[in-house]
Formats: structure tokens, C-alpha cells, sequence
């Protein structure tokens, strides 16, 4: 029987390793920077082994050290490893291997990369570039399928450049469960297709495009809006719920070209939901906060700044909102304004409202919809912050107790009524927004100052699991609008706490060394992968790992 | 000694598919001999000393591969008994389902026995209505006697055996197609490993054999190992049906011992050539997968060692006889028309290939071929064989190699000719 922790040596291109008994060869090479091509193998699905471009010769090694290969090549994706085992990726049978399969891919590939989405992140052009024959032997004509096929909301299927690697299927079969792909016809008329009437529509349909290694399957919203290669990318985190999926940022000209998952195993493994992938016309909707206004008027920062303040400290005990969307240092700057904004003596005032939607599913999405309620409630607790809702902190105000109200990211008016919000502000409570998009808050603002939204966010979140992982922006905030850490880090300044120019990796340090819950972390330990709260905070996830 | 014919011994005498008929000659004796007389490992030792060969294609040795099937394990074991003839040129097993079909169920329930298997499954061609008929009639026949089900013959082994259909798949002769198909999932081979021995149908271990070697089990269980050895030659003991089919006057299935030669099954038992005047050009020993042989080849013997020493196989013993008039080039597009067809399309080489090469010979044979072609044929059998999930691609390359090695001129001839000589000539 083989047991995970057991090990056994082998040799791949003469280097020697030693390596989990488990494993196959070509998640050795994988492992080991030892290029194999392949299509159809997929790290997070079953083996079919059908594409067969990943064989290597494979022989073992014999007690008088002589190796006796296997007569026919083995696909490496589904060649156990053995002790003595002797891979060879690089000689000539390989390669011709290699090629001569490629020529099979090709033959009835329609060879359209001209107009093809796929360019530049297609792995049929990739390898026919290392392993291509350059000029075809193919005289007959090609096999003609479907091209433009709608199989579902999000996704097109353009069957000719199908390589039937099944990637989709199995992904439809073994991740959502929900089976809505399958291989139709047989021999060079083997076709992808879904079920009359049944289209592909699960909350996690884009993923097979990702996966698909050639053009045949492309996402409707992104299709012919661009060439990969005029694209930037950053590493960031989807906000779009408390999952806090690993993502790519493609963007260009300070807009959103597509978000794409990046793997994180502990978290969303290769995959994110549609909501999340199709999260930038919800964001880039609706009017963005131009410039800093104090009372209606248009003024610059150090005027809007400085006002702010002033207005802050003359209320005695100014309350806070703070979205859940907000990093950890927003937050913690937050907190920061208000503290030392207060006279002391009282605990600080602070509203974190709950924007769920839905119920958790068994694979990535869950109901609250924010990226760093875990995070924020840590921090709250750890200032001995006095939570209360909107509503309560509205009361005050109308009864006279309450006469500044720090706003991060909220719209009031989406949680009590507009009545209630007027009411509270003809009582005389000053609202100081920091704000991307104008909206019922920022029209009743005193002091309205603009902020930067994902992905022009630079800073870290808490997902539902207790993981630290860092946001990253991909371009600036619009306009005259600052990041949210910007806005803060000044006002907290000029309230005495802190620098003005403190980043926001400064601030995740400052306030992991002040914060029980994240004793021991730095913002350079959180790496790729990010980090699980240390200690006691880090409760084990009721759904445990991802699915 | 003269060689005694027992598979087909009761082709043609209707009684025996009754089951009281079936006894009335003989029948199930040897199921009550290993019931009560020997263990199952008793029985499995008794096949393997017997030497017996896989009658399916491969030809491997059918007691070492129930060897390979663990015992006492979590899982039930399976057997299944692949009655999904379909090989080109091959109909033998349709025989003995139609003519004897308690005797394919007695096989069938003492290998079971051996394998400590409690649930065996008959997988049919769908073609073979009939035949499945048959078979059904005498399954059901020995269900309502007591010999399936709880403590068979008063013994305490427990057997269900089922009967399940095909529906029309060459691949699903494939043991691992046939599983995917068993259990009710699209027709395509398994990735291997895990080997049906350890992961078959249901995740279970299962072992598979064809109908004419299960058929053998119970003359070796009855008449014993040393008397099968007797037949034939070493390493290819036994009986062996034979089938023939084209260009001879007696087309038909042939019981006989793997010392026949080719020209011995053309001539003597298959009539000699259907047309005088038109003598045999080719013959496809094992059906439609195996290397052609040219007339001059003829004299070699049908057993699995010497037809492998000619650079062929014995394969499924399905004899396809060609004479002189018969163009090679269309024989083979005939062929890679076949395996075009029933290629399941599920990995690159035999999805790809097989469409190829029935491209390129029809372009050939029509007159549309160019030099290139002929080595090109050779070439694109290499790149397929071997490259398989399955053995489909082998045996779409086998032929192909073969017939253009054979018979060069002929490939050639069509392209300097542009087009088919011999269509001429028959026209003409």
C-alpha cells in the first residue's frame, strides 16, 4: 500500500530526486522545472490521459545499474513513480513524439490565430512553436464543425478549435457537479456539446474557459476586447465575498479587461465564481466622487483635509461607518481618526453593517458579501470598540448626542431610509464621506472626500477562513480620489496620530504588532499565499477546506 | 489421435438449448465436478496448467490473469464474459451463443466460481439479437431450476449471472470500453493503470474474458488440464474455432487444432477459392487487426506462436480471404473506413490518425495520390501505434503498415495510373 509520506528516488534528465510515493512523473517534473507538454492533464482534476502529448520514456534501473526502458513511450501524467524509475523528457524519440502528435492536433485545427481570443495564451500555439512541424502533409479536407456556439450565458463554443482534452467536462463533472458538458459524436466528429435545452449556466461557468487550453471555449464579456498583450495584470483578491478567491486583474487604460483566478490552494484552488468574475460593470457603474467638496463646494485636498478634522475633533465623540469592503488599514486608520478625534474617557463608536446576499455554497461562494468582515471585527474588538448599527447611530444624532459621523465606504441611504438620513442631518449631524461613487450619503455630506475602490486599492483583507492576503491595485484612483489609506493616513495625521506618509505595508505592521489576533505576522510574511490569523483567532472554518 | 471436435459438438442439434438437453449430452457435469470437488483455486490452478490462451485477440494465458484478480478482498469480484464480437472477419462466438448456449453459461459460471465471483455478466454485441435471445432463454431457464442464485446445485456458492446488451460499438469489445459501457457511461477505454484486475466495473476488481475461451473451461474441468495439453502444440494447447470468410466456396467457423496451416483452412476446410481461375492474393489471418499475409506466406501454421513468428497474430482467428481481383488499396480504405468509424474520439492519435488515413487512401484509391502518400501511410501507422489509450490505434496501424509493405507495386500503381488498376481491369 503506498502512504503519503513514503518516498521513493528516481532520476528525470539525469537529475536525481526524491520524491512523495504517490505522485506521477509529470507532477514530479512540474515540481521540479522539467518541461513536459501537455493539454488534457489539469492539477485539480482526474487524469484522462487522453491528449497524449505528455510522453517520455521511462525505464528502471536494473541491480548491475544497467536501465531496461519500456518498450512503448508512457504519458507522464498517469506514470506512477517507482523507486529506481529513470525518466528521459529529451531525447529523440521524445521529440518526435511530441511532434508527430501536434501534427495529429493540427490537422483538423482550423488554424485561425488571426482572429482567434486565444492568442497569446494558447497552448496548441505555444507548443506548436516548440514542437510544430512547420508545414503540413495534411492534403485532405479538414473535419467542419459548429463555430459560435451559444452553450450558456457567459460562455461560446467555437467547436473546430476544440482538442477534446475535456478539461470542461470534467470540470463540469467533478467541481460544480453539474454535468451540463459532454463529448458527442465519436472519431474526428467527437464534439464538446451541452444537452438540447440544458445550457451551461452554473455560478461557476466561466471557469471552463480558463481551463480551455485552446480558443474553443471564450468568455461572451471578454471576447475580441483585447489582445492579451496590451493587458497589465495585477495579483490581487476578489472582493466580491468573504471567500477572497486569489485573481488576476487584466487591465488596460485604468479599466478592468477581465478578472481571471489565480491558484491558491487553501482558498479557491484554480477557480472563482462568475459574480466575482464578472464584478467590473457593477464597480465601474454609476458616477465616481470627482474632487473633495466641503459643503457642496468643490475645494482641494488640504482644505477638504483640514476641514475634515476640524469638524471631527469640535464634535467630542465623533461615530464611525465602515464598509466591509474596507481593507485593514482602512480600518485601522478608522479607528485611528476617531480616537484620537475623541476626548477619551468613552469607548469609540463604530457601525460594521452586514451586506449578505444568498446562502454559502459547498465550493467558493459564500453569503456575506465582503472581503474583510473577519478582519474588521478583529480589529474593532481589539480598540474596545462599541459596536452599533446605523440606525442606533442615526438615533443619537436626532437626539442630540451625536454630531459627526465618519462614513468609509457606505451608503447610508441603502441601510435606513433617506427619511431617517435627512432627519439626522437637519438634527445637525455633519457626515464626513469617504466615498467613491456619489450616491443619497455623499449628496448629504458635509465633507465629502473621494476615494479609490477595488481595483485601485492597495492593502489587506481577512477571509471567512481567518487568511490574511494582500490586495493589490492594479491602477490609481480617477480624478482627484486618493485610496482610502491616503484620505485616512492624513486625517489621523493631522490629528496627531501617526506620519502622513506611512504606506500601507507600514500600517499592517503597526497594526499586527497592536492587535492580538495577528500576533507575529508582518505584511512581508504574507507572501503569495497569504497567511492564516495566528494563534487562537484563527477558528477552523465550519465548511473546512475548499472544495 | 484424431482430434475431437467439443465446442461445436452440438452445433446443428436444436435439444441442447433446452437444459434438459444440454445434460441429456453431458452438460454441466463439469460445473457439479468443481462444485463439489475441487476449491476455487483448485479450479484456477487446473486452467493454468492447461495452458489456455485468451480466444479474444491477445492471446494471453487465461489462468494467470485470474491469477491477477485479488481474493478476499473488500470488494466483490466481477467477471464478465465479453461476447461483444465485433472484430471484422470474426463470428465464432455467435456460433457457440446460438448453438450451444448452456454451454457458454456453463463456462461462464465455473470460471466464476474460480474467480469467488457472485455477480457475472454476459456482455452481447446489440447486433446479435438472436443469439441474445438464445442465451436469455437458457439463462432464464436455469434460473427457474435453482442453478443461479442462492447455493447453486446444493452447494453453498451463491451466483447471479446477467446479461447486458451492447449498443452497436466495435470499441466496446475493449475491455475497459465494455466496463464504461456496462455501467452505463460512454463507450471509451480506461487510462490504465489501475488494471481491471484491481479497479474494474463498479471500482471493483473484475476479471474478462471472451466467449470462446470460458467455453473451454468446462471440457478442461471435466476431461482435465493433461488432456488439453494433448491438442495441438505447446504453448497453443487446446481447441480452436477458426472462422473464414471471402473469396472461398465454404465460408463458415471450423473447429480444429492450432496446427493447421493457412493454406490447410483455405483449401481443405473453407472449399479452396470461390472463383477457379482466381487464386487467394491475401488472407487476414486474425480479423481485420492483424498484418495481411501475400498467397506465398500461406503455408505457415495458425497458432499464436508461429503466425507472431510471421510478423502477424492469430488475433481473434478471423480468416479473410482475398483472391487476385481484390485491389489491396480499397481492402485497406475498406479497413480505415472501419476504424475511422469506431474510433472513439477520445485520444489525439486514433481520433486523428485513423480519419487521416481513411482520407488519404480514399484520395488514393479515386486517383487523387501523390508519391508522398505511400510513405506517409507507413508513417502515420507509426505515429499512431503505441500512442493509444487503447489497443483501437494498433490495430487501425497494423493493417496499414502491412498492406503497403506487402503490396508497394499496387500503392504505387495507383498513383502513377491515377487511379485503381484492378477497377480497370474489372471494368474493362
Amino acid at each position: 500500500m503506498s502512504n503519503a509520506t513514503a518516498k521513493v528516488e528516481l532520476t528525470i534528465d539525469g537529475q536525481s530526486l526524491k520524491v512523495d510515493a504517490t505522485a506521477t512523473v509529470l507532477e514530479v517534473a512540474l515540481a521540479h522545472q522539467v518541461e513536459i507538454p501537455y493539454f488534457c492533464y489539469h492539477p485539480y482534476l482526474s487524469v484522462p490521459g487522453n491528449c497524449r502529448q505528455c510522453e517520455v520514456k521511462v525505464g528502471s534501473r536494473q541491480e548491475d545499474g544497467s536501465i531496461r526502458w519500456m518498450p512503448k513511450l508512457q504519458v507522464s501524467c498517469n506514470m506512477p513513480v517507482a523507486e529506481g524509475l529513470v525518466v528521459d523528457t529529451r531525447c529523440d524519440e521524445v521529440i518526435q513524439a511530441q511532434k508527430n502528435n501536434m501534427e495529429f492536433l493540427l490537422i483538423n485545427h482550423p488554424l485561425d490565430c488571426p482572429i482567434c481570443d486565444q492568442v497569446g495564451e494558447c497552448w496548441l500555439q505555444e507548443h506548436a512553436y516548440t514542437a510544430g512541424m512547420g508545414e503540413t502533409r495534411f492534403r485532405e479536407e479538414k473535419v467542419h464543425m459548429d463555430k459560435r456556439v451559444d452553450i450558456g450565458p457567459h460562455v461560446l463554443l467555437d467547436k473546430e478549435r476544440c482538442i477534446q482534452c475535456t478539461r470542461c467536462i470534467r470540470f463540469c463533472d467533478e467541481v460544480t457537479g453539474t454535468s451540463e458538458l459532454a463529448l458527442m459524436a465519436r472519431g474526428n466528429h467527437t464534439e464538446v456539446d451541452i444537452f438540447p435545452g440544458r445550457p451551461l449556466d452554473n455560478p461557476y461557468s466561466g471557469n471552463v474557459v480558463d481551463i480551455c487550453p485552446v480558443g474553443a471555449l471564450t468568455l461572451k464579456e471578454f471576447r475580441f476586447k483585447s489582445r492579451l498583450w496590451f493587458l497589465k495584470t495585477a495579483d490581487s483578491i476578489c472582493p466580491g465575498c468573504a471567500r477572497g478567491c486569489n485573481i488576476k486583474i487584466w487591465h488596460r487604460d485604468h479599466a478592468i479587461a477581465r478578472l481571471t483566478p489565480r491558484d491558491n490552494p487553501e482558498v479557491n484552488k484554480s477557480w472563482m465564481c462568475d459574480q466575482g468574475r464578472l464584478l467590473a460593470p457593477t464597480l465601474e457603474a454609476g458616477e465616481r466622487v470627482r474632487e473633495p467638496r466641503v459643503e457642496g463646494k468643490a475645494v482641494d485636498w488640504q482644505e477638504a483635509l483640514d476641514e475634515a478634522v476640524s469638524r471631527l475633533r469640535r464634535s467630542g465623540r465623533p461615530a464611525g461607518v465602515i464598509h466591509p469592503w474596507s481593507t485593514l488599514e482602512e480600518g485601522w486608520l478608522a479607528l485611528k481618526v476617531l480616537a484620537a478625534a475623541g476626548e477619551g474617557g468613552r469607548p469609540m463608536l463604530m457601525a460594521l453593517p452586514a451586506h449578505e446576499q444568498g446562502e454559502d455554497d459547498d465550493l467558493l461562494l459564500r453569503a456575506d458579501k465582503s472581503p474583510n468582515r473577519r478582519g474588521l471585527e478583529n480589529l474593532l474588538t481589539a480598540r474596545d470598540a462599541e459596536s452599533a448599527s446605523v440606525a442606533d447611530l442615526l438615533d443619537r444624532a436626532v437626539a442630540g448626542e451625536l454630531s459627526a459621523l465618519l462614513v468609509v465606504g457606505e451608503d447610508l441611504a441603502t441601510l435606513v431610509s433617506e427619511e431617517k438620513l435627512a432627519a439626522a442631518t437637519a438634527a445637525g449631524l455633519e457626515l464626513i464621506v469617504v466615498a467613491s461613487h456619489e450616491n443619497a450619503t455623499t449628496r448629504a455630506g458635509t465633507i465629502v472626500l473621494p476615494a479609490g475602490i477595488f481595483p485601485e486599492v492597495d492593502g489587506t483583507v481577512v477571509n471567512f477562513q481567518g487568511r490574511v492576503q494582500v490586495m493589490r491595485a492594479a491602477y490609481p484612483p480617477p480624478f482627484l480620489a486618493r485610496t482610502g489609506a491616503w484620505i485616512l493616513t492624513r486625517l489621523a495625521s493631522r490629528l496627531g496620530d501617526g506620519s502622513e506618509d506611512a504606506r500601507p505595508r507600514d500600517l499592517f505592521d503597526e497594526l499586527a504588532a497592536q492587535v492580538p489576533a495577528f500576533q507575529g505576522l508582518t505584511f512581508a510574511r504574507l507572501g503569495a499565499g497569504g497567511c492564516v490569523l495566528p494563534g487562537g483567532a484563527c477558528e477552523t472554518p465550519a465548511s473546512g477546506s475548499v472544495g | 489421435m484424431a482430434f475431437e471436435k467439443v465446442l461445436t459438438r452440438n452445433v446443428g442439434n436444436p435439444a441442447v438449448l433446452s437444459l434438459a438437453g444440454y445434460e441429456g449430452v453431458g452438460g454441466y457435469v463439469a460445473l457439479r465436478k468443481a462444485l463439489k470437488e475441487m476449491t476455487p483455486l483448485e479450479v484456477t490452478e487446473e486452467v493454468k496448467k492447461s495452458g489456455l490462451r485468451g480466444r479474444g485477440g491477445a492471446g494471453f494465458p487465461t489462468g494467470v490473469k485470474w491469477g491477477f484478480v485479488p481474493r478476499g478482498g473488500e470488494r466483490p469480484v466481477y467477471l464478465i464474459n465479453n461476447a461483444d464480437e465485433s472484430e471484422p472477419g470474426t463470428f465464432k462466438d455467435r456460433l457457440l451463443m446460438a448453438h450451444d448456449p448452456h454451454l457458454v453459461l456453463e463456462g461462464t459460471m465455473i470460471s466464476a466460481y474460480a474467480l469467488e465471483c457472485h455477480h457475472a455478466f454476459i456482455y452481447i454485441r446489440g447486433e446479435y439479437v438472436r443469439e441474445y435471445e438464445i442465451l436469455m432463454a437458457a439463462l432464464t431457464e436455469l434460473r427457474g431450476k435453482g442453478y443461479l442464485g442462492r447455493g447453486i446445485l446444493g452447494s453453498d456458492y451463491d451466483l447471479q449471472v446477467t446479461i447486458v446488451r451492447g449498443a452497436g460499438a466495435y470499441i466496446c469489445g475493449e475491455e475497459t470500453a465494455l466496463m464504461n459501457s456496462l455501467e452505463g457511461r460512454r463507450g471509451e477505454p480506461r487510462l490504465k493503470p489501475p488494471f481491471p484486475a484491481q479497479r474494474g466495473i463498479f471500482g471493483s476488481p473484475t476479471n474478462i474474458n471472451n466467449t470462446e475461451t470460458l467455453a473451454n473451461i468446462p471440457f478442461i474441468i471435466e476431461r482435465g488440464a493433461a488432456w488439453f495439453t494433448g491438442i495441438g502444440k505447446e504453448r497453443n494447447a487446446g481447441p480452436k474455432l477458426y472462422c473464414v470468410s471471402g473469396h472461398v466456396r465454404n465460408p463458415g467457423v471450423f473447429e480444429l487444432p492450432m496446427t493447421i496451416t493457412c493454406n490447410e483452412l483455405i483449401q481443405e476446410h473453407a472449399g479452396g477459392m470461390l472463383h477457379s481461375g482466381h487464386p487467394v492474393k491475401a488472407f487476414i489471418p486474425g480479423g481485420s487487426s492483424v498484418p495481411v499475409l501475400r498467397a506465398d506466406e500461406l503455408d505457415v501454421v495458425m497458432s499464436y506462436d508461429d503466425l507472431a513468428e510471421a510478423g502477424t497474430m492469430l488475433g481473434s482467428a478471423g480468416g479473410i480471404v482475398m483472391d487476385e481481383t481484390t485491389c489491396m488499396v480499397d481492402a485497406l480504405r475498406n479497413l480505415e473506413a472501419f476504424y475511422d468509424h469506431e474510433s472513439c474520439g477520445q485520444c489525439t492519435p486514433c481520433r486523428q490518425g485513423c480519419g487521416w488515413l481513411h482520407s488519404l487512401l480514399t484520395r488514393l484509391e479515386n486517383g487523387g495520390g501523390v508519391e508522398a502518400d505511400i510513405p506517409l501511410i507507413t508513417e502515420l501507422a507509426d505515429n499512431i501505434q503505441g500512442h493509444t489509450i487503447c489497443p483501437l490505434g494498433d490495430a487501425a496501424a497494423m493493417p496499414a503498415r502491412a498492406m503497403v509493405a506487402k503490396f508497394e507495386d499496387e500503392f504505387r500503381a495507383h498513383v502513377t495510373r491515377k487511379g485503381c488498376p484492378l477497377r480497370d481491369k474489372v471494368m474493362a
